[in-house]
């Protein structure tokens, strides 16, 4: 009985915190121009799918998906390479002031993203990275990559030495041990890390629009435009809102299924 | 295949701190030995050390012959069983066992064969396709036995194998662990601070303590006849009584021990069992029963006599029980023990 008040209580929250956004924002989106939508109506007046449409017509729209697509995937890819040894020696190799390191590489997740990126943007203006696509990676790279080491550290710490030890000793070499035993036992870290990344890479948009605007325009950066400058355009914004929830969803639901058996998800998640 | 170790003077310091100093011992080939000892002994950093995952300071390590101290672990062709177990948990039961195979490039014909040889040795051919975590304590050790015998090791390495299990298992696991060592006649090293498992196990046990070799013998021999008051205390209870001999007579601090033959010279430390002293009822006796203890198989008196507490254990039904305050008189046995590595107390 108390565990079913539980989960009804966490749905409801859930319900209120994800879906009462979603659902709201996908109203607006359905907005005709033409009835619009005031209070105190509940609903709309009128249903149309015009303002999808406005913006499907814009064809440098799927450029900037794209855009942000490509980028997302480099910055999850230079995260897990960069962080791999860096979480690997704060898992298994013992050394002097650990903490006061681990505590530094968490330091860019405190720091507001506006703030690194002020600073980073003059500088990739001086050494020439300002306004290009490598400059928005690497600088969306300074935010992901604690994410990605915190995971893999956690993971990597998981696994008992004892295992490494009896693979040793079966005639397993450093490479093999590394190729049989870690990364089986380790891959779940890599995908929960990976999909974190690649998520907040695609949603970043402080440092991007600081060191790639106006001629690096993600998905992020796009939307910005898209809203109004001053003024919000609502229905506009509802609709650019689904489109940078798409991956995100669509990415947590894929690895929802591939690792429902293992929770290791929920496991790599809840050790940051 | 099978090999005999040789360790000559190995050391191992972490820090400051000594963990094995001077430590050198002679494996024969099929041989079970036991290294025993409390926690922090240094005994799982000796076996650490021949397995490679522990570099020694100093000392050598020879199997058969070849020095294998500088070689990587997996070089080194040694068999390895955790306390932890340390089964692949991504593995089945199966390729757990065929890991050291592959590992050695064998077919998968040949694999086959020797994984299902194997996994019958230990009574587990049934589980060939679970995953490690779908089975209890006792069968993944077996797994892990069997997965460390299947490359045919030349010395097998058991690092406190039994100790994660409960009582019963443990006695059932360390039975069917003693005959298959014997059956296949592998060189064996077991690490274990239970020393009823060592005694039960080894052709020869290895007591340590505090990094260094205490005592080696049979088990019969360190537990009847102990040199040092550690072993005497390790293994089992004994009860230790100073005495003095002095014109052939051996006197102790409540007088003479009639009919004892004398032992050494001057002061001694005499080791006595509980279930070799014997007590009577006497009124004059010297000692009296301070506590009664019914343990089931036996009971156990506690007798105070000359400002000493000493422990007398008798078993069977027919047990005399004295009740607490009776005055007693000691009897020991006439082949009575004394420790001659002791200093005089």
């Amino acid at each position: 009985m108390k565990g079913r008040w539980l989960s009804i209580g966490l749905y409801s929250a859930l319900a209120l915190t994800l879906l009462a956004p979603m659902v709201v924002a996908a109203l607006w989106s359905l907005v005709d121009p033409k009835g619009g939508w005031f209070a105190p109506d509940i609903v709309p007046r009128a249903i149309s799918l015009h303002h999808w449409q406005a913006i499907g017509l814009d064809r440098s729209l799927l450029n900037s998906i794209g855009l942000s697509v490509v980028i997302s995937l480099a910055v999850t890819a230079l995260s897990g390479l960069l962080a791999l040894p860096t979480a690997y020696a704060l898992a298994k190799i013992p050394f002097r002031a650990k903490r006061a390191i681990e505590m530094f590489i968490l330091a860019p997740l405190i720091v507001p993203g506006l703030i690194v990126g002020i600073g980073i943007g003059y500088l990739f203006f001086r050494v020439g990275l300002a306004y290009s696509v490598p400059g928005v990676i690497l600088a969306q790279t300074i935010g992901t990559l604690p994410f990605m080491i915190r995971i893999l550290s956690a993971t990597l710490e998981a696994i008992p030495a004892d295992l490494i030890f009896a693979a040793r000793s079966l005639g397993a070499t450093p490479f093999k041990v590394g190729l049989h035993i870690v990364a089986p036992l380790a891959w779940p870290g890599f995908i929960a890390g990976g999909m974190l990344t690649f998520v907040s890479s695609f949603e970043e948009f402080e440092k991007t629009f600081i060191v790639g605007a106006p001629q690096v325009e993600t998905l992020t950066v796009k939307l910005w435009a898209v809203l109004g400058g001053k003024v919000m355009i609502f229905p506009n914004a509802a609709v650019v809102t689904f489109i940078v929830l798409v991956p995100t969803v669509l990415i947590f639901f894929l690895a929802e299924r591939a690792m429902r058996n293992d929770g290791a998800l929920a496991a790599g998640m809840g050790k940051l | 295949m099978v090999a005999n170790v040789q360790i000559i003077g190995l050391r191992k310091t972490f820090g400051p701190t000594v963990a094995v100093d001077d430590f050198s011992l002679t494996v024969a080939e099929g041989e079970f030995v036991a290294l025993l000892g409390p926690s922090g002994c240094g005994k799982t950093t000796v076996m650490r050390m021949i397995a490679g995952i522990t570099d020694p300071d100093q000392g050598q390590i020879t199997l058969s012959g070849q020095r294998i101290d500088a070689l990587m672990p997996e070089r080194r062709h040694v068999g390895l069983v955790f306390q932890s177990y340390a089964l692949f948990p991504h593995m089945s039961v199966a390729r757990n066992v065929a890991f050291g195979l592959k590992m050695r490039r064998q077919t998968a014909g040949q694999i086959a064969v020797k994984v299902a040889e194997t996994l019958a040795l230990v009574d587990m051919s049934s589980y060939a396709d679970r995953l490690p975590r779908e089975l209890s304590g006792g069968q993944q050790q077996r797994v892990a036995l069997a997965r460390a015998i299947a490359i045919e090791p030349r010395l097998l390495l058991l690092d406190e194998p039994l100790s994660n299990l409960d009582a019963k298992l443990r006695e059932q696991l360390r039975d069917d662990l003693k005959a298959l060592q014997r059956r296949l006649g592998i060189t064996t090293i077991h690490v274990t601070h239970d020393q009823s498992e060592a005694m039960a196990l080894a052709d020869r046990v290895v007591v340590m303590n505090a990094g260094a070799i205490v005592e080696v013998g049979t088990p019969r021999d360190l537990y009847q006849t102990p040199k040092t008051r550690f072993t005497a205390q390790f293994l089992g209870h004994t009860n230790i009584i100073p005495a003095r001999v002095q014109f052939g007579r051996m006197i102790t601090p409540w007088g003479e021990l009639l009919g004892a033959a004398p032992l050494g010279a001057g002061a001694v430390q005499l080791s006595v069992r509980p279930e070799d002293l014997g007590l009577a009822a006497c009124d004059q006796g010297a000692g009296h029963v301070t506590e009664v203890t019914f343990l089931g198989a036996e009971v156990e008196h506690r007798i105070a006599i000359a400002g000493l507490m000493l422990r007398s254990r008798s078993s069977g039904r027919d047990a005399p029980v004295h009740p607490v305050g009776t005055k007693v008189v000691l009897s020991f046995p006439a082949d009575l023990h004394h420790l001659s590595q002791e200093p005089a107390l």
